[in-house]
């Protein structure tokens, strides 16, 4: 009885905890997630090779500012919330509202990784 | 003693979860809080403050240009020299790239219904306060605990903190 009483405060307190350190990121799933009309791309753990820096970046998660452009094209600039420009290439442009995508993750464009996209 | 002691404890986990109600609601939620917010850690511009009235924020006594633009018509030349964008007549490019204009002169309406936004933690907003359809602008972070308003930049040394 003591055990269970002790056992629910804890859990009391996780729960509570958990709502306000906020639950996105924490399930470990992967997409990217469109919303046109605002001009609004949120990737979720995304590995993407950057081609605006040269660099490969890994598990990016987070919304960033896309202009239509950038949705028109394969090749996906965007700004994110450090304001930062980033450049992502995938196989077909995000206007389509394909289910998935490929994203490259080497300079080359021979390895890619694929993400389901939401809209 | 025993009970007494299982009282307390849970008196002050009760207590606990009172006052973080009673913060998270007072911290105003996602929408910037109207007030003066002063800056922090500028030593070029001391005196540099943010107003925030309604859906609308200022910047005053800061050259946002001096600190940002170069950086920002350096990103616009790499893009279209990549074709990633359409080169801007010089007129459209100097209003557009004009970050005095946008936030200094002028106030910049935040509509929270269509602005792009980002919850980056418990109690921290990003805005991303930019001209539609170009790369230039700012990117704004709001934290409604710390009442802070933080102008991010990829420059770590360029972030500039204004706090309430």
């Amino acid at each position: 009885m003591k055990q269970t009483k002790i056992i629910t405060v804890v859990l009391m307190i996780a729960v509570f905890m958990f709502c306000m350190t906020g639950c996105e990121g924490t399930s470990g799933s992967k997409s990217i997630k469109i919303n046109s009309a605002k001009s609004q791309m949120t990737l979720t753990n995304v590995n993407f090779y950057d081609f605006f820096n040269y660099k490969l970046v890994s598990g990016y998660s987070g919304t960033s500012y896309v202009p239509s452009n950038g949705l028109n094209s394969t090749e996906i600039t965007f700004v994110d919330k450090n304001g930062t420009t980033r450049t992502a290439c995938v196989n077909t442009p995000l206007v389509n509202k394909p289910a998935s995508v490929k994203v490259y993750i080497n300079s080359s464009k021979t390895k890619f990784d694929t993400y389901d996209c939401k809209y | 003693m025993k009970k007494g002691i299982r009282i307390s404890i849970i008196s002050i986990i009760v207590i606990g979860l009172l006052l973080a109600a009673i913060f998270i609601s007072k911290s105003g939620g996602s929408k910037i809080s109207e007030g003066t917010y002063y800056i922090e850690n500028c030593e070029a511009y001391p005196n540099a403050y943010i107003t925030v009235s309604n859906n609308e924020i200022q910047f005053h006594n800061i050259d946002l240009n001096a600190l940002y633009r170069k950086e920002q018509l350096e990103n616009y030349n790499k893009l279209v020299e990549r074709g990633t964008i359409a080169k801007l007549s010089d007129s459209v490019l100097n209003q557009v790239s004009d970050l005095n204009y946008l936030f200094v002169s002028n106030a910049w309406e935040i509509n929270y219904d269509e602005v792009v936004m980002d919850k980056n933690g418990t109690f921290t907003y990003v805005y991303f306060c930019m001209v539609p359809d170009t790369y230039f602008g700012k990117v704004i972070q709001y934290d409604s605990l710390r009442k802070t308003i933080q102008l991010n930049d990829e420059d770590v040394d360029k972030i500039l903190v204004f706090k309430e």
